[in-house]
């Protein structure tokens, strides 16, 4: 059974409160608990004793209009509370300024009867009591978001107290074996300089995949923060090629360059998307054969908005079970027969095609399995143009509030 | 010789880096911690200062601060080093106006490239002082 409404009728006259009052009561309609005053005084008064579920307020009170007894209503009776104006025939106006003075719904006198006037409280109670859902769901989700939010502080500084314990006893150790292996506590054997160039090589892959862990930790908790600068293409693929030209050609495949000629530069996070294609190139190294090729090529997108940058290899090829899987976290493909070169931590992908959606981008990928691969990242061109035509746009858009 | 000034709070990284730097003849002075680094650095006045970022009672930055509101030592050229990859600390470092920036584990060859770069940065403001 529905709980009993409290509803306050507030009109100076007698008889229309009591014409109210049986239409309220009458059978059928939802048990109502009536309580009537006749002035705007009266009506803050009792609402400060007793709450209500809805309130009927005549416009034409003794002494102020209803709708300026709506605000000193509201103190007492807390935001949602619904506040119906009644008003006389002819004055849609004030209703439409009761309206905007927070009224949840007005009816003419003249168009009071059983059914208008039940439906009318009815209503409203039912949008207060919605609201009100609305309202304690919304703040659930604050606190949720609030707890998560701390969390993910918290996650971060972590991650930035392990690195820092992490990378000091790294840097003494690698510097150390650097030092010896570089004859300067005295000179050393060609056995014991082999030895100390793996340990260095070692400490080399622990700081990269520690770096990779730390970078996915940010990108994961989305503190990371992309440093941009305009930069050619050639710049780029400079940049990433350096780290991997000598690997690629200690093993013997070519590597070739084919960038088009008018190629625009690019805002971009440089380092970052360096580390990209040196990731792409990298792998590209990994799954090719001896004698194979690599070939790194850039153009403009036929709409001239984007920039393409794509790593193409004659290597073993992606099987087709694997290709949905190459961007996930973690996911590596059949080791290769190459038991010399790392494996990585798998998550080289997975941070390239972050790093590149982050920019407006996207990493695509075509392969078949004994037939290599192509790798193409697509980047935006965001010129000085691009960049205050959007500026623009946004001023036009408050402007025209 | 050059003198380097080198402010890091871990001892061992602290001895390797001076050990690398003497080796490649600079002369070194050490500090593990901001004031003292810069009493070292109103003492030995050097042509380098080589400052970690995180260190006990303020950081890198700080002393680089000190540096240049000292006349004496404003020019300085100062190289950073940290195990941080935290967004921004470039930027701040150049804002700082840093010649270098070194981030750990570094490679000998990298510490010493930052050293030769610092130095070039000093030799051009010296050029005009020389009437």
């Amino acid at each position: 059974m529905a709980a009993e409404r409290r509803v306050l009728i507030v009109d100076d006259d007698p008889a229309f409160r009591r014409l109210c009052k049986e239409y309220l009561s009458e059978a059928g309609a939802a048990p109502c608990q009536v309580a009537e005053v006749s002035t705007a005084g009266d009506a803050v008064a009792r609402c400060g004793e007793q709450q209500f579920d809805c309130l009927l307020i005549d416009y034409n009170l003794p002494d102020g209009s209803g709708t300026e007894l709506l605000p000193k209503l509201r103190q007492h009776c807390g935001p949602l509370t619904p506040m119906i104006i009644m008003t006389g025939v002819g004055t849609e106006q004030i209703a439409i300024e009761a309206l905007h003075c927070g009224a949840a719904d007005y009816i003419p006198k003249d168009r009071v009867s059983g059914t208008s006037l039940t439906r009318a409280v009815r209503n409203s109670i039912e949008k207060a009591s919605l609201q009100h859902s609305i309202n304690d769901r919304n703040e659930r989700l604050e606190r949720v978001n609030d707890e998560l939010r701390r969390k993910n502080d918290q996650i971060q500084r972590f991650y930035h107290c392990v690195s820092h314990e992490i990378k000091t006893p790294l840097t003494a150790a690698r510097e150390f074996i650097s030092l010896v292996s570089d004859g300067v506590f005295g000179s050393i054997s060609a056995e014991q300089s082999e030895a100390l160039n793996y340990a260095l090589q070692g400490c080399d892959q622990i700081a990269d995949h520690f770096n990779e862990l730390i970078e996915v930790s940010r990108l994961e908790t989305g503190k990371l923060r992309l440093e941009k600068s305009k930069v050619t293409i050639e710049q780029l693929v400079t940049l990433s090629v350096a780290s991997v030209s000598s690997a690629i050609e200690d093993k013997r495949i070519i590597l070739q360059q084919d960038l088009d000629d008018d190629l625009p530069p690019i805002y971009v996070d440089s380092s970052r998307i360096a580390q990209v294609l040196s990731n792409l190139l990298s792998n590209a190294h990994k799954f090719t054969d001896e004698g194979g090729m690599i070939t790194v090529f850039a153009y403009c997108s036929a709409d001239r908005r984007s920039v393409v940058i794509g790593v193409h290899d004659t290597g073993c090829g992606i099987a087709a079970r694997d290709l949905p899987h190459i961007f996930d976290r973690l996911y590596q493909a059949e080791a290769h027969a190459d038991s010399m070169s790392s494996r990585g931590l798998g998550l080289g992908l997975s941070i390239a095609r972050e790093i590149v959606t982050l920019h407006g981008g996207e990493v695509q990928v075509e392969s078949e399995s004994g037939r290599g691969s192509v790798f193409r990242v697509v980047l935006p061109i965001e010129g000085a143009a691009g960049r205050s035509r959007r500026r623009a746009g946004t001023v036009s858009a408050t402007g025209a509030a | 010789m050059k003198t380097i000034l080198l402010v890091e709070d871990d001892k061992k990284i602290a001895l390797a880096m001076a050990t690398r730097l003497k080796s490649s003849g600079f002369s070194v002075v050490v500090a593990h911690d901001v004031p003292t680094g810069l009493m070292l650095a109103r003492k030995h006045d050097p042509d380098v200062a080589l400052l970690d970022i995180g260190l006990p009672g303020g950081d890198g930055f700080r002393i680089a601060e000190c540096l240049r509101d000292q006349v004496c030592l404003r020019r300085v050229p100062v190289v950073f080093v940290t195990a941080s990859k935290k967004d921004g600390l470039r930027e701040r470092a150049v804002k700082a106006g840093a010649s270098a920036f070194l981030e750990k584990p570094f490679k000998a060859s990298a510490l010493l490239a930052a050293i030769d770069s610092a130095l070039l940065a000093m030799n051009a403001w010296q050029a005009p002082r020389t009437a």
